[in-house]
């Protein structure tokens, strides 16, 4: 109820959704890098994937040579040859 | 960049991770702030950096996670200094460079000149050199304000200077006026308006004065064409009384000019050979070192060559300059000129006749040229029918001008 909420005030104020709502941010540069904020935490990390954990469910990155340019509390940038990106949301 | 920077003056290290859980040793290290970046997936681990500080508080989260750490390579300055720990005299080499930069920043070594358009660098500079402003002079002798003042002083076209020293830099920002500092002054004597060319009179205005010629007259050189007497004519038309003025007026003639330009029928051919020497030039205050292949004997060069001025930064100048000596081979010979190369000769030599008179005013209603051969050689004769406008002012002979006032008091 109370995301409902905050998600009509954002709308309705213009507020932006990553400060309100904790959602998460995907800066796509081509298919070679990619910057992700607001994530919580890392779940896998190997060459050809990557997974995170957000407040909202999982994201998957896949692709080639993947590396971690650099994270920190914030965000993370992701190097690499950028398949696809793969969102799942948390059950119930 | 500045990160870079940053974690090279502080000291990284490469390290390899293997283990079963590196995802729980990268989440423990990112809640305990321990900075690691350039991760990259290997097989059985990862290989990423990691600085100094955040290596010694990696323990923990090596146990909880069950991995192990190895390092692969240790970089940055501190690990520079440890590793040239032994080598004192290079550090001692590092410290005179250092020291000499600092005493250098002292003093001025590049003069600068910005917004300048009628005087030359050279010229301003020239004047600075006057003022004891040179390259080389302590900074702190430097007064710019005083500077300023002098510039506008000394030059009344220059309506706006700015002087600031920046770094090992004086930089000298000036206006000019755009417009005419002084409006021409006129002679206010009375004249006679005189042709300064022969020619057919085409149009004529005169507008104080007497008109002693008219449109279709044919006038020389040295005639009076609008006279500064005006006289005042009784009913019978005797003169009574005679003014004397400033003949002005227009007056536009049509005249012929002819040109011409001798030349030799030889032409000087410079052809490159392809060789190419190329060297380098340093210049320390007034010292220059010129390095270069030597020539062989008997040979023509053509020598090019740049000089920088070399800089730390923008404005840290040093009194070094330097730059590449490029030099090309030739060979000189002679051949007689073409037909084309003469015609081409001819038009420029028109288009040039063209471009002067057009410059100065002057229409142009005909310009033949045309290729005389002679003996030796070849000339451009060319004739060209002009017109434009004349007329110079004579003073008129003192005891001929009395002025308009004090004919009217002696009357």
């Amino acid at each position: 109820m109370g995301q409902r909420i905050r998600a009509a005030a954002a709308d309705r104020l213009g507020l932006p959704k990553d400060a309100v709502l904790g959602e998460t941010v995907i800066t796509v540069e081509g298919n070679r890098s990619l910057v992700i904020e607001n994530y919580r935490s890392i779940l896998f990390y190997g060459d050809g994937c990557l997974k995170l954990f957000t407040g909202k469910g999982r994201i998957s990155v896949e692709g080639k040579g993947l590396g971690i340019e650099y994270y920190d509390g914030e965000s993370m940038k992701v190097t690499g040859r950028i398949c696809r990106v793969e969102f799942e949301e948390r059950q119930g | 960049m500045k990160e870079r920077a940053a974690h090279w003056f502080g000291g990284y290290l490469k390290v390899e991770l293997n283990g079963r859980d590196p995802e729980r040793f990268l989440n423990l290290c990112r809640n305990r702030e321990i900075e690691l970046w350039e991760i990259r997936a290997v097989p059985g681990g990862c290989s990423g950096r990691i600085t100094v500080d955040g290596f010694r508080q990696t323990k923990e989260p090596l146990r909880k996670s069950g991995m192990r750490m190895r390092i692969r390579k240790k970089c940055g300055f501190p690990f520079f200094l440890y590793g040239n720990r032994k080598r004192k005299l290079f550090f001692a080499g590092l410290a005179a460079g250092l020291s000499m930069l600092f005493g250098l920043s002292f003093f001025i070594w590049d003069i600068h000149v910005e917004g300048n358009r009628m005087y030359t660098e050279d010229t301003l500079i020239r004047y600075f050199d006057g003022l004891d402003i040179r390259c080389g002079m302590r900074k702190d002798q430097v007064d710019c304000q005083d500077l300023e003042e002098s510039i506008r002083a000394d030059f009344p076209e220059i309506t706006w200077v700015s002087a600031q020293v920046s770094g090992t830099r004086l930089l000298v920002k000036i206006k000019e006026n755009e417009g005419l500092s002084q409006l021409p002054r006129e002679d206010p004597e009375p004249c006679d308006l005189v042709a300064e060319k022969d020619g057919v009179i085409t149009e004529m205005i005169v507008r104080s004065g007497t008109g002693l010629a008219a449109v279709g007259d044919t006038v020389a050189a040295g005639d009076v064409l609008i006279s500064g007497k005006v006289p005042i004519t009784d009913d019978g038309g005797e003169v009574t009384k005679e003014y004397s003025v400033r003949a002005d007026g227009d007056v536009t003639v049509r005249r012929g000019e002819t040109y011409r330009r001798d030349y030799t029928g030889w032409k000087t051919v410079e052809t490159a050979t392809g060789r190419v020497r190329r060297g380098l030039y340093v210049r320390l205050g007034n010292f220059a070192l010129r390095l270069i292949p030597p020539a062989e004997e008997g040979t023509l060069w053509r020598t090019y060559q740049e000089e920088r001025q070399l800089r730390l930064t923008g404005s840290f100048c040093l009194p070094v300059w330097w730059g590449i000596i490029e030099a090309e081979e030739y060979s000189s010979g002679e051949r007689m000129y073409t037909e084309e190369e003469k015609e081409k000769i001819r038009q420029q030599v028109q288009e040039e006749f063209e471009e002067n008179l057009t410059q100065k005013g002057v229409q142009i209603e005909e310009n033949n040229a045309r290729i005389v051969e002679n003996g030796s050689g070849f000339s451009i004769e060319g004739n060209a029918v002009l017109r434009e406008s004349i007329g110079e002012r004579r003073r008129l002979p003192l005891s001929e001008a009395p002025a308009a006032e004090e004919n009217d008091r002696t009357e």
